[in-house]
């Protein structure tokens, strides 16, 4: 405003009756004021098509520049836009820091265990003013729409507090209330989501009071939650709610322990059946952990009214966000992928760096020539920032769509066979923000860079005809820039090929059983529909039809499928034995004989179950290694017996010891297992495993069809590979080494394009000297391999920087590399020094052209040019 | 303000300004006098055409400004030529002595 204070001193100078009669002064000051305006408006539109004819001047450049920042920052926001939906985002409710979500755990396992509904209710009466509300896992349900079954829905089953809890307000109709949870299946009512009211209904608004079919049971509407609410699980969104108390009617299964309690009867009023989590919202200025404490007793009440010893206790955790099984599955993935981003971002940024630095050399006459001029350093610099900034502007723009396609790409890249992702990305004000910061700060940057350059700029010696010189620091700038990429490319590099390599021994690791072959079908079979006498009868028929099938070598039955692992978990006790405090635990499976057979495990001590082994014979059990080793401290278990309890002890005789086999999630040790004999239980089996002898896949439908026609009654719950299963594990390992991978690429084109750069500039500033130096009688030969190990000293020193910063991040990610490690732990340092060999032998690579070129120089002609 | 003034034809303000600043700097009403002055009262030029336009000419560099002191002792802007400014009259005065040549020609016949 200082001009504006000038103005009026200068009309004040005057006479206000020369200025012409009052009011005049003030058009006089707004019409100056016009003429400033127009002016910078006009300098700057100058500027901006300056800075636009002199991208277009390098076509190549702009071109390698916008590219390489528009995949830097596009790359960037997407795998943002990833972290922030799995990791940073809270929940759409008010106050989401109040929310707590309590589990039961033993302090010891990170398994957290679930509630009991009569432990709820006690909880609800504990919990004096503090809001609470217990909720199941989402689970889907078969919905008949009247013409038929379309797909299921995600159903969820909820307690009265649970809305009022989130302090949500429906925006139709009410919540699911205590009055719905008074009685077993009487209030036959549903709530639904914002998007299956779209879905479903068309957004109609007479939805309430029309009704939603699940199973069979029509559900009246009574609310519509607010748009973006779908329970707690951002992994698992729920559709629809339901009361709690329709458990029984809806079939829901879901996440259940059960403690000796009858599934087959309504959940809710069962203390054995654990099956509930609860969501608390906590006032501020009280401490989840005081709350947690305070409802401990009745959790240990009721764990001794079980006959179940008291070694559990309530924990509550953070529920701003949610539930946090996906944040705890893919936080350290994602937290690794963004610093690979970024550092493939401080890559790209080095190159544009140098290019620019570079493409300042080609001006510096320009350059100097205006200064000379008499343009204002002021102004230049003015210039050389809105050149940044139209470049920040393009690739920004370039990046948004980067981004776009990013963020759609990678929900595919986290998906598998198996199914769909367990999270989608959009991109947010959030993500947005960061982008346009990021060109924004990264514009301002590379505009400003070549600015020290030219304050330094020595305007006699540019003028001067030898030139060459003025920029000498460029070149040595240049070198640190490369150096630098090449060490955190090698960072890169080096991280996806242990990604991979993670990746590929995961898919070849010994899981101790054959899944290439194995096919698990799951039954399910009507309530109480047969008896353990009729199963008795059936399960040999069962085999052998399913064995019969044409391209199936063998089949098994038994109580959990092998995917699952076990589904129930038994204190047992050594016999001869005293047992230690809080018991021995171990994972009991119930099978068919034939079953390691089936599913390809190893018997590596004494024998399999054999025909000889029935209903009323000696009870054996075969148990896994990580069995043996537990309990028996590697000494052979074979002859000793145990059983549940130490009246028991002597009911088990162990007759064989078969290879650890890892179920479930591959990255997790195996725990302790003994088999039992499905006829020496009162058990029914929950599964069929097929053996077949090439691809199971094509067996499924004729596998099917034999299980239902051995007995009507029979229904199959669903059939897959166990390879299915086996990849929906690795999802996660899939992502990580897919995405690393292709940072690692772009990280090696951009060093190799940084190198090439580098020594095609440092070669055309040393004409004159390559020029003497042939001149003076050195061979071409010579020259080469002067360039060359220029190139190579360069990679060099980036190499030996890289080299610990790569140990570093290699250790860093150990929880990440589990089967690398396993596989030998050369597998890490081999392949870094794979890294490196391929690092140092494509960037010489690409030093090879313009230090060709440099062999090639003609003495007679650099010398004479100015 | 005499009855015979006319009003200023396009692009005649400018050369006017270059003119009357070509002996001296002048402040920004001393400039106007001084056209008064140089064509008889024919042209007036009032002070709302006459800041903006002194304001333009010195962004495109033909003037440069410094403060001094006005005949009534008061802090004032001055306006001088530049170098640019100088070579900018010559040009204008070639261009507008063509015009009126023109002109005048035309018209005797």
């Amino acid at each position: 405003m200082k001009k504006r204070r000038e103005l009026r001193d200068e009309l004040n100078a005057f006479d206000p009756k020369e200025l012409g009669i009052a009011g005049d002064r003030e058009r006089i000051e707004e019409r100056v004021t016009d003429v400033w305006r127009g002016a910078s408006l006009r300098t700057l539109l100058q500027d901006f098509r300056h800075a636009a004819r002199l991208l277009r001047r390098t076509p190549g450049v702009t071109v390698v520049v916008v590219l390489s920042l528009a995949l830097g920052i596009g790359a960037n926001a997407a795998i943002f836009s990833l972290l922030d939906a799995v990791l940073l985002r809270t929940l759409p409710v008010p106050q989401p820091q109040q929310l707590s979500l309590l589990c039961a755990s033993d302090g010891l396992h990170p398994d957290l265990n679930l509630f009991s509904y009569p432990v709820v209710q006690q909880f609800e009466q504990r919990a004096a003013g503090v809001p609470l509300g217990a909720y199941n896992s989402t689970t889907p349900v078969p919905m008949d729409n009247g013409t038929g079954p379309t797909a299921p829905v995600d159903l969820e089953l909820v307690s009265g507090g649970y809305f009022p809890t989130l302090e949500l307000t429906p925006q139709r109709g009410r919540w699911i209330n205590d009055d719905d949870n008074r009685a077993m299946g009487v209030s036959q009512v549903a709530v639904i989501s914002d998007a299956f009211w779209h879905r479903q209904f068309g957004g109609a608004a007479d939805v309430l009071g029309q009704t939603v079919s699940l199973r069979g049971h029509p559900l009246a509407i009574v609310g519509i939650a607010p748009p973006g609410c779908s329970g707690l699980d951002p992994a698992q969104p729920a559709e629809v709610w339901a009361p709690l108390m329709l458990q029984a009617e809806l079939k829901v299964h879901g996440n259940l322990s059960n403690d000796n309690g009858d599934e087959s009867k309504p959940w809710p009023g069962q203390e054995q059946m654990m099956w509930l989590s609860v969501v608390a919202r906590v006032p501020d200025g009280q401490t989840p952990a005081r709350l947690a404490a305070a409802l401990t007793p009745i959790l240990h009440a009721s764990l001794l009214r079980l006959q179940a010893s008291p070694t559990m206790h309530v924990v509550a955790r953070a529920g701003d966000r949610g539930s946090d099984g996906l944040r705890r599955q893919y936080a350290s993935p994602l937290i690794a992928l963004f610093i690979l981003v970024g550092l493939l971002l401080a890559i790209a940024v080095a190159n544009v760096a140098m290019l620019l630095l570079a493409r300042m050399v080609t001006r510096r006459r320009e350059i100097a020539i205006r200064l000379a001029l008499g343009i204002s350093r002021g102004r230049l610099v003015a210039q050389l920032v809105v050149e940044g900034l139209l470049l920040a502007l393009l690739s920004g723009a370039a990046a948004a769509l980067a981004a776009y396609w990013g963020s759609r790409l990678l929900p595919h890249l986290a998906a598998s066979a198996s199914g769909a992702a367990p999270f989608t990305a959009s991109l947010d004000a959030r993500v947005w923000l960061l982008l346009a910061g990021l060109s924004l700060g990264i514009g301002l940057i590379v505009g400003l860079l070549p600015v020290r350059q030219a304050r330094r700029l020595d305007l006699t010696h540019c003028l001067k005809a030898d030139d060459r010189t003025a920029f000498g620091g460029a070149r040595a700038q240049g070198r640190w820039l490369v150096a630098a990429q090449v060490a955190l490319a090698l960072v890169l590099v080096a991280g996806a090929g242990l990604f991979s390599r993670n990746l590929a021994s995961m898919f070849h690791n010994d899981l101790g059983f054959d899944r290439i072959h194995t096919l698990t079908v799951r039954l399910s079979v009507a309530d109480s529909a047969l008896t353990p006498d009729q199963w008795t009868a059936l399960e040999p028929r069962l085999q052998q039809q399913v064995a019969s099938v044409p391209g199936v070598l063998d089949a098994a039955l038994a109580g959990s499928g092998i995917e699952a692992g076990s589904t129930s978990t038994s204190g047992i006790s050594l016999y001869g034995h005293v047992d230690p405090p809080g018991g021995l635990e171990s994972e009991e499976v119930q099978v068919s004989g034939g079953y390691f057979r089936t599913v390809g495990m190893r018997l590596l001590r004494g024998r399999d179950f054999d025909a000889a082994d029935a209903p009323h014979t000696t009870q054996v059990v075969v148990v896994n290694r990580a069995f043996a080793r537990r309990f028996y401290a590697g000494a052979n278990p074979i002859g000793h017996t145990f059983g549940y309890d130490a009246k028991s002890a002597g009911d088990f005789h162990i007759v064989g010891i078969v290879a650890d086999a890892r179920f479930q999630d591959p990255h997790l040790a195996p725990n302790p297992i003994f088999y039992r004999l499905l006829s020496q239980s009162s058990n029914a089996p929950g599964v069929v495993e097929v053996r077949a002898a090439g691809d199971p896949a094509p067996l499924l439908n004729a596998v099917q069809a034999a299980i239902r026609g051995v007995d009507s009654r029979l229904r199959v719950r669903d059939a897959r590979t166990v390879e299915w299963y086996v990849d929906r594990f690795l999802v996660r390992d899939q992502l990580v080494a897919k995405l690393s991978a292709g940072f690692g690429l772009l990280a090696l084109a951009l060093a190799c394009l940084g190198l090439y750069g580098v020594i095609t500039y440092s070669v055309n500033s040393r004409a004159i000297e390559f020029g003497l130096r042939m001149a003076l009688g050195s061979a071409r030969a010579g020259v080469l391999r002067l360039v060359l190990g220029e190139a190579a000293l360069t990679v060099g020193i980036g190499l030996v920087l890289g080299l610990p910063l790569t140990l570093l991040a290699a250790n860093a990610a150990r929880p990440l590399l589990g089967g690398l490690n396993a596989a030998s732990w050369l597998a890490v340092p081999s392949t870094i020094l794979t890294a490196a060999a391929v690092l140092l032998a494509l960037t010489l690579l690409a030093a090879l052209r313009p230090a060709l070129r440099a062999t090639r120089v003609d003495p007679a002609r650099s010398l004479r040019a100015d | 303000m005499p009855s015979d003034s006319m009003p200023l034809l396009q692009g005649t303000l400018d050369l006017l300004i270059l003119r009357a600043l070509n002996l001296e700097s002048l402040h920004g009403l001393g400039v106007s006098r001084r056209i008064d002055q140089m064509t008889e009262g024919a042209f007036v030029v009032k002070p709302g055409s006459l800041f903006p336009a002194l304001h333009r000419m010195e962004q495109s560099g033909w003037l440069r400004a410094h403060w001094g002191e006005s005949e009534t002792n008061r802090k004032a802007k001055f306006y001088a030529l530049t170098r640019t400014g100088r070579a900018q009259l010559e040009r204008e005065t070639g261009r507008w002595q063509r015009i009126s040549g023109a002109m005048a020609q035309a018209l005797a016949q």
